[in-house]
């Protein structure tokens, strides 16, 4: 049993006023191992952030079903955390308060437990002098670490990410990866990762899987190069390369 | 500092501008009194103990008033953004109401309630609730759906979510329509003070209403002073500091 399984999901979107509806997932099914990192990757517009929200629980499929543990999934739940390209960081709470919002959801644990799990996951993204900060002190990418230990504290099972490096700098999204594979590497978490920067998705994914328009699965492949990465690794490129050409030629824009 | 020297300069004029007006016998005193004559009732009004009295009266209809508004218009608010009929009734009459003048109520208010306390809230009340119900909706209406998303997928639902993520996502929004409500209520109350007469109990409005009677511009000009150093000081002393604290927190 695969710790994620889609089974042919479809899901479209009334479309505008009097036009067709919009398909964004046709027929796709995808299954995940425990401890994988997936980048999910495609084009704008073909369904990978339709596919996250559908696992996350905020969308609910047409048809098709979505198992995480064997469970269904039905809504959303925190052992499937969602990450957004904006931090959504809550600007009236400072930062050790966001890292807590979750933690405070979570049941069975005592205040001085959250408090030291939030404390230990602000330290993992390097950010535990900013405790007291408010968010508005914050810079882009300062806001996706507080986001990232925000996510990650409650402990979920799979953490979903959408886009969550897009809207930061270059300088601060190398840095960025550079911190993600060693989190990933010391929490062992599942992880779902859309992205349309090849890069992106060759560096940090031990599996990147390729969407195309209409919502559906065109290539899904391994990436064997040994932890931790570097963007400009010259066998890194070669993959990457590779990828964009794939998708250049094969996958219709 | 060189800004407020600059604003007491120009106020010092224009009130030595006055001055000269009145004082010169260009306008008579019985059109318009001169700021020495309207200082002196202010002072002398003091001594007696009256505005301690008339603001004590006053202010106690408008935090009951407003309170009650502001109750109401919380309570109003949030049926508007739950239930699409109230929003097609009541959000509709609302939109309409808020835009009458809250002395249009007072010939009902009179009618219904005599010259009671009880007429005074129901025009304060009237002249608020319909502003503050609407600016309640719009603040929760206007908080991102980024933020709720945010805290449903780390399990937050329900109150829970209203608690830790609507309110406090709306209150910057919900302040600014506080104050506004805050404003009409303070209008109506004194248009409800000037129409309803209770001897016993004189506030403001009242003061106002019998300078006008002994045709005393003197003590008209003074209580208006008064209203007017009422609404700035609560802008100051409640309003104010509330937004500076929102602003510095959240950097807005």
């Amino acid at each position: 049993m695969s710790f994620l399984t889609l089974e042919a999901i479809d899901k479209t979107f009334p479309g505008p006023r009097g036009g067709a509806p919009v398909c964004a997932l046709n027929q796709l099914s995808l299954t995940v191992e425990e401890g994988e990192y997936v980048s999910l990757l495609g084009r704008s517009g073909c369904g990978k952030s339709t596919l996250l929200a559908i696992v996350a629980g905020l969308e609910k499929p047409d048809r098709g079903q979505i198992r995480c543990r064997g469970q269904v999934v039905a809504g959303p739940e925190r052992h499937r955390l969602l990450m957004f390209q904006d931090a959504a960081l809550f600007p009236w709470l400072d930062v050790l308060a966001n890292v807590l919002y979750g933690l405070n959801l979570v049941e069975n644990l005592t205040n001085a437990e959250r408090l030291s799990r939030a404390e230990k996951f602000l330290e993992m993204v390097g950010l535990a002098d900013c405790r007291r900060f408010r968010v508005h002190q914050l810079s882009g990418g300062m806001r996706q670490r507080v986001a990232l230990a925000r996510a990650l504290a409650p402990d979920p099972d799979l953490l979903l990410m959408d886009e969550p490096f897009s809207a930061l700098d270059a300088l601060t999204r190398e840095q960025l990866y550079a911190d993600l594979q060693r989190i990933w590497t010391e929490t062992k978490k599942t992880i779902l990762m859309v992205t349309h920067n090849v890069r992106e998705a060759v560096c940090l994914g031990s599996r990147v899987v390729i969407l195309a328009s209409p919502g559906q699965v065109v290539a899904d492949e391994r990436v064997t190069l040994p932890y931790p990465r570097t963007l400009n690794d010259l066998k890194l490129t070669a993959v990457a390369a590779h990828i964009s050409c794939f998708l250049q030629t094969e996958v219709e824009p | 500092m060189k800004d407020r020297l600059a604003a007491a300069g120009v106020l010092t004029a224009f009130l030595g501008l006055w001055q000269m007006v009145t004082g010169w016998g260009w306008v008579s005193p019985i059109l318009l009194p001169s700021p020495l004559a309207t200082g002196a009732y202010l002072v002398k009004a003091g001594q007696e103990g009256l505005w301690l009295s008339c603001l004590s009266v006053t202010l106690g209809r408008l935090l009951t008033g407003y309170g009650l508004g502001l109750a109401g218009g919380l309570f109003l608010g949030f049926l508007l953004y739950t239930s699409r009929l109230a929003r097609n009734t009541i959000g509709l009459a609302a939109l309409g109401l808020q835009t009458l003048p809250s002395v249009c109520w007072a010939p009902l208010a009179i009618l219904w309630f005599g010259q009671t306390e009880g007429a005074m809230y129901f025009v304060v009340v009237m002249g608020s609730l319909w502003s503050l119900a609407l600016s309640v909706e719009t603040s929760i209406r206007s908080v991102p759906s980024l933020y709720l998303k945010a805290a449903r997928v780390m399990g937050s639902r329900g109150w829970h979510t209203w608690a830790t993520v609507m309110l406090p996502a709306a209150l910057p929004q919900m302040l600014a329509g506080a104050k506004q409500g805050w404003a009409f209520a303070w209008r109506s109350l004194m248009a409800a003070e000037i129409y309803v007469t209770i001897i016993k109990r004189f506030g403001l409005g009242q003061l106002l209403h019998f300078g006008r009677e002994l045709n005393a511009m003197d003590q008209v000009m003074a209580v208006m002073v008064v209203i007017i150093a009422v609404g700035l000081l609560t802008d100051r002393i409640i309003f104010r500091p509330l937004e500076t604290y929102l602003r510095r927190t959240r950097g807005v």
